[in-house]
């Protein structure tokens, strides 16, 4: 008994110093990475000793995450915890939720009803002011709505249909609420939602556009318009690195563009970086962590588009948006002479000056419902 | 510094084991001290002066103790200075603003108290030197000439931090005399890893359950979730706490230590008064010996020891926190005791088992209420929905969809804090020791070291997993 009893606990003795001692030497060993593709972040350094922040504490606290950045196979470790938790049910981490299919989806609050009254109220006094514009808003039901059979079982989100109608009753009468549930959930089996990135696909954005084009009035163009191509099957986006969720198979993006025989052509103006563009896609941004922002280069404060096809009325449309707008741009180009989209978290200029000093003619809101309800930036839309 | 974060297990760890037996023995306790200035200081900078402060002092009174222990007059004074400035330091690092809350709550004045951080730790270092001190007034204990060897025990890092509360006099002998042996470091190193596993893989996990639960406006909480969530914090605490103390038994063993187990499976007690001698031992041990029993302990009358038990209670209740959520805490557990011992123990003795280990288990989660509310409102608010007052339902989709993502954590978590896992594994282990076949030892004595890398292996997972933190273009 008592000579097994060594053997067994020199081999616990063994098994933690070779773990100890192996992790540290090879931790050591191995060179030091600078970024992490899947948390889209730099790693930590080695931090710089000094008196002073060794006595504030900040030493000690870099030099932690100096050692938890950097320690050996640290995506091997990152996986392993997701894929044990997958094995204990777990079915959301970090806010995000895993459903079916390799599904992820955004955890959503629940919006409050005075911020929501707040919203509408900028929006209306906005539409008050520019009564000569023709005005749309669309609020766009994110995945966790439209896709909720692929919830985990008895998953319970805030349901988002009922603060959209809360926001469609109190909104004027002379803005016209494009309602796109229905489009949306009737293709719901069609890959309109990326699965690992927060936004919709362009052909969620395309069934989008037809019910906009029939609220507006315009004749919205077939898909037979557009050559459309697969750019990258190897998209991981917003969620998959915020959930931590792993082994879960890559999205694909495809761009929409006029089939050359419908001769459309673009010059795109970036205010705040002074740049100009003769596309709306930026497809140096696929080599990028973020391959969403191939659309229409991400967010920036103030984009022109100005098209040169011929298009019968030559209409100018404003469109202050969030990110979502950028995949249903592509199809708006076909309608409308110039385009000025606008970010109101980053815009600080007047929307009245700018409609009033460029004639423009039309006016879109295009929200998803999320960014709507927890963004603040919308009751700027007055200023 | 803490025992489950990658810097101490796989840097500050190593290091030390091999300064440690590299060195001679007379230079052992001086490692171990060094070690574990470097190992307060990390996380202290400024206030590990106050540790070394106290520990010189009380080196110093020790010693004058000794000294004059002909000269009644002098010798008792030297005592009550010191534990005066022990309470007194520990009282102004941890309790003045609570107190000066109260002064202004009942005498309606304003006065402003500075808002301090907690010291690491003081209010275990400060028991345990306080123990030698009252020791050696008592002449229970030799005093302590070597200061290294004083200041290893006060400062060791195995059990600064949080416990097991050491008495000097349980340690005496070891200090100067002890044997390292791969014997106590392969058990050590047994109990190191299921004390991580504990922390990280069960505590931090169920830790998540509650804090969703908790920060659930109590009006929309169904009565499963509510228990559902307090449940979780029963067991997370346990976790944590018992998690913590085993890393703290594995690493004074792995440096030839032997301490005092501190947790005693306390979930499967049959009474409140069984509970409080399963449940952070060191504790209840320490205010026994220096406070009920210099009071009277039991040896009074009944009145005299119901007021015993009081004081006891008040001060463990406090010694938690500085907030009367923590007193209530522990007044609450003195009224079942005092009960107990009048005429319940008595009467559950002649009951079922079962009825003992459900009213024990009742009064213990119950209690982790008013221990995890500090808004005695909000508390009170809870316990009611726990009860099915507030009109809430029995079960909502929330509290079904906890259930279906958390109910393997809460089985297995369940299991564990209870013998059977690990009766399981000795029965296993004595199995496989007494066969002759030395082959089918050496099996089992592999298999059962390539579960606990296992458990290692996903402790670090988990732990590295900590310090995930992606940048987002959400907002986009």
């Amino acid at each position: 008994m008592d000579k097994n009893n060594k053997i067994y606990n020199s081999v616990m003795a063994i098994l933690l110093i070779v773990f100890l001692f192996g992790i540290f030497f090879l931790s050591i060993i191995t060179p030091d990475k600078e970024f992490s593709e899947s948390e889209n972040r730099k790693l930590a350094a080695l931090p710089k000793y000094s008196t002073k922040s060794l006595l504030k504490g900040n030493f000690t606290s870099d030099f932690e995450k100096y050692i938890s950045d950097q320690i050996v196979a640290r995506d091997f470790w990152v996986n392993l915890k997701a894929d044990s938790e997958k094995v204990m049910g777990k079915k959301d981490n970090n806010g995000v939720y895993l459903g079916d299919d390799g599904y992820l989806f955004q955890m959503v609050e629940k919006p409050d009803k005075k911020d929501i009254e707040n919203k509408v109220n900028a929006i209306n006094s906005f539409s008050n002011k520019n009564k000569n514009l023709k005005k749309y808003f669309m609020l766009v039901p994110n995945s966790v709505k439209v896709l909720e059979d692929k919830l985990p079982k008895f998953a319970d989100p805030p349901n988002q249909l009922e603060y959209i109608g809360e926001v469609k009753n109190k909104l004027d009468d002379d803005i016209k609420f494009v309602d796109v549930y229905d489009t949306l959930y009737k293709a719901k089996d069609e890959y309109i939602f990326y699965k690992t990135d927060h936004h919709w696909t362009s052909k969620g954005a395309y069934y989008a556009y037809e019910k906009l084009a029939e609220d507006m009035g315009l004749t919205p163009h077939k898909e037979d318009y557009f050559d459309i191509k697969k750019v990258t099957d190897d998209f991981y986006g917003s969620l998959y690195s915020k959930s931590g969720f792993r082994n879960l198979s890559p999205d694909s993006i495809e761009l929409y563009t006029p089939a050359s025989k419908n001769k459309e052509s673009w010059n795109v103006q970036y205010y705040d970086k002074n740049i100009s563009s003769k596309s709306i896609y930026n497809m140096d941004n696929l080599k990028k962590k973020d391959k969403y922002t191939v659309f229409l280069d991400g967010n920036h404060s103030l984009v022109k588009i100005t098209t040169n096809n011929n298009t019968k009325d030559k209409r100018k449309i404003v469109i202050v948006r969030d990110s979502f707008a950028n995949s249903i741009i592509p199809f708006l180009t076909g309608h409308f002479s110039e385009i000025y989209v606008v970010d109101l978290r980053y815009f600080t200029d007047s929307l009245d000056e700018l409609i009033k000093d460029n004639n423009i003619d039309d006016c879109l809101i295009l929200y998803s419902a999320n960014t709507f309800f927890e963004d603040s930036s919308v009751d700027r839309i007055g200023w | 510094m803490v025992f489950s974060s990658l810097i101490f297990i796989f840097v500050f760890l190593p290091l030390t084991l091999i300064l440690y037996y590299i060195s001679p023995r007379f230079l052992k306790n001086a490692v171990l001290l060094m070690a574990s200035l470097v190992f307060y200081a990390w996380g202290e900078p400024v206030y590990i002066l106050i540790m070394i402060f106290t520990t010189s002092f009380d080196y110093v009174c020790g010693l004058l103790i000794d000294k004059y222990r002909s000269k009644k007059a002098a010798n008792k004074a030297i005592f009550v200075a010191s534990v005066v400035v022990n309470l007194g330091i520990l009282c102004f690092f941890k309790y003045y603003g609570f107190i000066i809350q109260n002064i202004n709550g009942i005498l309606n004045l304003n006065l402003t108290s500075p808002n301090l951080p907690l010291p690491v730790g003081i209010s275990f270092y400060t028991f345990q030197t306080m123990s030698y001190v009252i020791d050696v007034y008592l002449d229970k204990v030799q005093v302590q000439k070597n200061i290294v060897s004083f200041g290893t025990y006060v400062t060791m890092f195995p059990q600064l931090v949080a416990g097991p509360i050491v008495k000097y006099g349980d340690i005496e002998k070891q200090l100067d005399n002890r044997q390292e042996t791969l014997i106590k470091f392969g058990e050590g190193s047994e109990r190191f890893i299921i004390g991580l596993a504990k922390k990280v893989l069960l505590a931090n996990n169920l830790g998540l359950l509650w804090k969703n639960i908790k920060s659930t406006p109590i009006g929309e909480l169904s009565l499963i979730s509510a228990w559902m969530g307090i449940i979780g914090f029963t067991l997370q605490i346990y976790f944590d706490f018992s998690g913590y103390s085993d890393m703290a038994i594995g690493l004074g063993k792995m440096f030839g230590f032997e301490f005092m187990e501190n947790f005693n499976y306390p979930y499967i007690s049959k009474s409140v008064t069984e509970f409080w001698r399963r449940w952070h031992i060191s504790l209840g041990e320490w205010f026994k010996e220096y406070v009920y029993i210099p009071l009277g302990g039991n040896r009074v009358g009944k009145l005299k020891q119901y007021r015993n038990l009081l004081v006891v209670w008040f001060l463990t209740g406090l010694w938690h926190g500085a907030s009367w959520n923590f007193i209530l805490w522990g007044l609450y557990f003195c009224l079942f005791i005092i009960i107990e011992k009048a005429f319940l123990g008595k009467w559950l003795k002649g009951m079922p088992k079962a009825v003992g280990h459900i009213y024990a288990l009742l009064v213990v989660v119950v209690g982790w209420v008013l221990f995890e509310f500090e808004d005695l409102s909000a508390c009170a608010k809870y316990i009611a929905s726990m009860f099915g007052f507030g009109g809430l339902k029995l079960i909502d989709s929330q509290g079904l969809y906890y259930i279906y993502t958390n109910g393997a954590l809460l089985i297995i978590a369940i299991l564990c804090a209870t013998p059977f896992i690990k009766s399981i594994f000795l029965n296993l282990k004595t199995r496989i020791m007494q066969k002759d076949n030395t082959r089918a030892t050496m099996i089992g004595s592999i298999l059962v070291p390539v579960a606990f890398l296992l458990l290692m292996v996903l402790s670090t997972a988990y732990l590295v997993n900590e310090s995930y933190n992606p940048f987002l273009y959400f907002r986009f």
